[in-house]
């Protein structure tokens, strides 16, 4: 009884012991636990200041296009950019670098400051003077134009549809809806220039002619040259106030495109004038969609920013590239708009 | 059963380790939450360094364009150093950017400003040289050249500012909440730590204490004479386990003394009642002893005149009166029996008042006057006799006028009343006081008495009923005879 009750006891008095030693076990753990999450917390934090780990590159490209906000350019240079830093290329749209809205000549001179090694140039000789360009070669800036071209001397490769195969597409959209007498409006902004330079009304005058010969046609070619804010959409209003507008419209570049488009719902033309457009945009694509634009001549946006990468690295590795590169382009009408409706 | 070690630490060094560990624990703690802290707080003072780089990148490109411009204009040697000093802390400052080849906008930006700085230095450069040289073409051409390029570089490190500034500013959002975060963490790792350091210090002051509030409460127990107490169980080797074990010591010295006690106790106390019972065979002894004071003569002058009737007379009545000898020899010799009723008392005066009366010719008149009811009550023996003898002896034996002896039994109070009353010569007070003092010495020569006198009568009953009043006399003077009253106890 006596033992049973002195072991009692000392269980009793060996708790008390036990608990102590277990608060301090707890206190050890709740620091260790603490300093742990301390630490994470810690080197979490500092993450932020440690400067990140990026991959290196090879080529340093500037593309310069004449609009770098429109849906076409930012998706020429969103796959080249891709495809670029798949291959050591980076792709740079230096006019992101600034908030200033700088000119396309102005953007290649920084391009050839910043010393790049490349420079894709959606070619203008209006804005991008031959001085440049062979300062630009100089400097060993390789230029490679896309969808509008340059003197070749001074550039290394010319990537995009020729005005003949643009001029045909074209075609065979306004055709089957020409009558024999007609007028067809053939209007572009100042993006538009090259196309009328490399002769695409021309080729595009000839196409209907051998479709239709014999046909009354009459053209009436319009380049907006004001480049100052709006001045597409002011001009297109104009041309719809003074009822200017005929039943033909062919559109060059995508802004005048949209701006047909929205006049012709805003004056309730829809019906009454076929417009066929240039490049394809969500907003060109539910105008096919509705019936209020009848076509638009597609140039396929990817393959033109992968063709631009890959002509870089073969000039660069090589020294040596295709003069010419074609890019896809086709027709979307009422007939094809849904897949692309899908793809976007 | 696991042995418990015993903790061989000094209660001094117990307290010592006691509020030293949880203080220098919490010191421990505390510091380290400082310096993390403090070192949080540090690299929040990084987090603008980027943008503070490019603030002066833009102060200074602007000094070094003001410069170039200032010495254009004037072409002095002032306006010269001024250049140079400008065109080389910017420099400095671009030689802090690195021409990279990272996948990253932000970096890329920086390469370019950095291109384009060395690019612009160059044309300011020229442009400086030109003047010098009075080459006013080609220093404008310069001079053009640098002030539009420093315009492309301004927009760019602006823009590169923004961006990092938006970046940073996510950053030091980040690390404040991070810094929160660590606040919090500080908090309740204090207060947790805080909590266990308090419960460590209760539980060890409480087995410091316990052992001490154990000992206390057996000392109260002992001390208010409780030795029934457990021995304490000794857990450590510090001052609480030294005096512990020397409280155990005391306790267990204090039971052996306790049970050496009780056992002298225990001796004394059957001394005592042997000694009680030595007394009682004294009192039996010195009753046994009086009662054998029987006078031999007597018997023998009674068995004289038992023979001298027998002689005169027929045989009859000698045979009665013999026979009442008989009985009244076999009472006194009744050894064994010490007490006897007042009955068989009063029985045996009947006898010896026979006896005496064949001695002395039926002289005397014996009467009784007798409650029976009382009759059974205790009393030692060889009392009433010896009293009636004395009546005999000293009260009426010589006087002239008839002699009467009467006997009364009743009741008074919670006594039996015995009277022994004779018509005889009677008692003078200061006799009477001296026999009751036992102070009285009779005649010696009288000597055919049974040998049991008054004196040895009054002790026994004074022993027997344990009082001094058993026994009255009570004369009313001479010749107006004596009576002898006993009170006895009715139990």
């Amino acid at each position: 009884m006596k033992k049973f009750w002195g072991k009692s006891k000392i269980k009793g008095n060996s708790a008390l012991a036990i608990s102590a030693g277990v608060a301090v076990a707890f206190m050890f753990i709740a620091t260790i636990v603490s300093v742990v999450l301390y630490k994470n917390r810690m080197e979490e934090a500092a993450s932020l200041l440690k400067e990140a780990q990026y991959n290196q590159y090879d080529s340093y490209v500037i593309m310069i296009s004449s609009d770098d906000e429109s849906d076409f350019w930012q998706q020429v240079y969103n796959t080249a950019r891709e495809y670029g830093q798949e291959n050591g290329v980076y792709v740079d749209m230096i006019s992101q670098s600034v908030d200033v809205d700088y000119s396309q000549s102005q953007l290649f001179e920084m391009a050839i400051a910043a010393g790049a090694d490349a420079v894709f140039l959606e070619g203008d000789n209006s804005q991008i003077s031959t001085e440049q360009l062979a300062k630009a070669k100089k400097e060993g800036v390789s230029v490679i134009t896309l969808e509008t071209d340059v003197e070749p001397e001074n550039r290394v490769s010319y990537i995009g549809v020729n005005s003949y195969t643009i001029a045909n597409l074209y075609a065979s959209a306004i055709v089957p809806d020409l009558s024999e007498k007609a007028k067809i409006m053939i209007i572009g902004d100042n993006t538009a220039n090259a196309y009328m330079n490399s002769g695409l009304v021309n080729n595009l005058q000839e196409a209907i002619s051998s479709a239709m010969p014999g046909a009354n046609i009459e053209y009436d070619i319009r380049v907006i040259e004001d480049t100052n804010s709006f001045a597409t959409e002011e001009y297109i209003q104009d041309l719809f106030m003074e009822n200017e507008v005929p039943q033909y419209v062919v559109c060059l570049d995508e802004e005048t495109t949209t701006g047909f488009y929205q006049s012709m719902i805003d004056y309730n033309k829809v019906g009454q004038i076929n417009l066929y457009g240039n490049y394809t945009t969500p907003t060109i694509l539910t105008g096919i969609y509705h019936g209020v634009i009848n076509s638009t001549v597609n140039i396929d946006a990817e393959s033109m920013g992968k063709a631009a990468v890959d002509a870089f690295i073969e000039y660069r590795d090589t020294g040596y590239v295709s003069d010419y590169i074609n890019v896809e382009s086709q027709i979307i009408d009422a007939s094809n708009v849904n897949d692309y409706i899908v793809e976007k | 059963m696991a042995r418990i070690e015993k903790i061989n630490i000094s209660l001094r060094k117990k307290m010592i380790l006691a509020f030293c560990m949880p203080t220098i624990l919490l010191f421990v703690v505390n510091m380290m939450l400082y310096t993390g802290t403090s070192r949080m707080l540090g690299s929040l003072d990084d987090v603008f360094t980027s943008n503070n780089l490019l603030n002066e990148l833009t102060d200074c490109l602007d000094r070094v364009q003001i410069s170039t411009a200032g010495y254009l204009d004037t072409k002095t040697s002032d306006a010269l150093e001024q250049y140079y000093i400008d065109e080389q802390d910017y420099n400095n400052l671009i030689n802090q950017l690195e021409v990279n080849k990272d996948n990253d906008s932000a970096r890329v930006m920086e390469r370019n400003i950095k291109k384009m700085s060395l690019q612009y230095l160059e044309y300011t450069g020229d442009a400086i040289e030109s003047k010098r040289g009075g080459n006013v073409e080609k220093y404008r051409k310069n001079y053009d050249e640098a002030t539009r390029l420093k315009g492309y570089i301004s927009d760019t490190i602006d823009r590169l500012n923004t961006m990092q500034f938006a970046n940073n500013s996510q950053s030091f959002a980040a690390m404040m909440s991070a810094l929160k975060t660590l606040e919090e963490l500080n908090m309740m790792t204090l207060v947790i730590i805080g909590i266990a350091n308090l419960s460590f210090v209760v539980l060890i002051a409480s087995t410091i204490t316990n052992p001490l509030i154990k000992l206390s409460n057996t000392a109260n127990r002992v001390s208010q004479g409780d030795f029934d107490v457990a021995i304490l169980p000794i857990r450590s080797n510090d001052e609480v386990g030294v005096v512990t074990k020397a409280f155990n010591k005391m306790i267990v010295s204090i039971r052996e003394y306790i049970g050496k006690l009780t056992e002298s106790m225990e001796v004394e106390r059957r001394l005592k009642e042997n000694e009680l019972i030595m007394e009682n065979h004294i009192k039996d002894a010195e009753l046994k002893y009086l009662q054998a004071q029987i006078n031999p003569h007597f018997l023998f002058n009674t068995l004289n005149a038992g023979a001298q009737l027998a002689m005169m007379e027929g045989a009859d009545q000698t045979g009665n009166y013999m026979q009442r000898v008989a009985d009244f020899f076999r009472y006194n010799i009744k050894k064994n029996k010490d007490i006897v009723t007042l009955r068989e008392e009063i029985e045996l005066v009947d006898i010896y008042l026979y006896i005496i009366n064949v001695r002395f010719s039926g002289e005397i008149l014996f009467s009784k006057e007798i409650d029976e009811d009382l009759l059974d009550v205790k009393i030692p023996r060889m009392i009433l006799q010896p009293i009636v003898e004395n009546c005999i002896n000293y009260g009426v034996r010589n006087v002239d006028w008839a002699k009467k002896i009467k006997i009364s039994v009743y009741a008074l109070e919670d006594f039996v009343c015995v009277s022994i009353k004779d018509n005889g010569i009677g008692m003078e007070a200061e006799t009477i006081e001296k026999i009751l003092e036992g102070s009285y010495e009779g005649n010696p020569s009288k000597t055919d008495s049974n040998g049991v006198g008054l004196d040895n009568c009054i002790e026994r009953l004074n022993i027997f009923y344990e009082r001094d009043d058993v026994l009255d006399i009570i004369s009313e003077g001479k010749n107006k005879g004596t009576e002898t009253i006993l009170y006895l106890s009715r139990t």
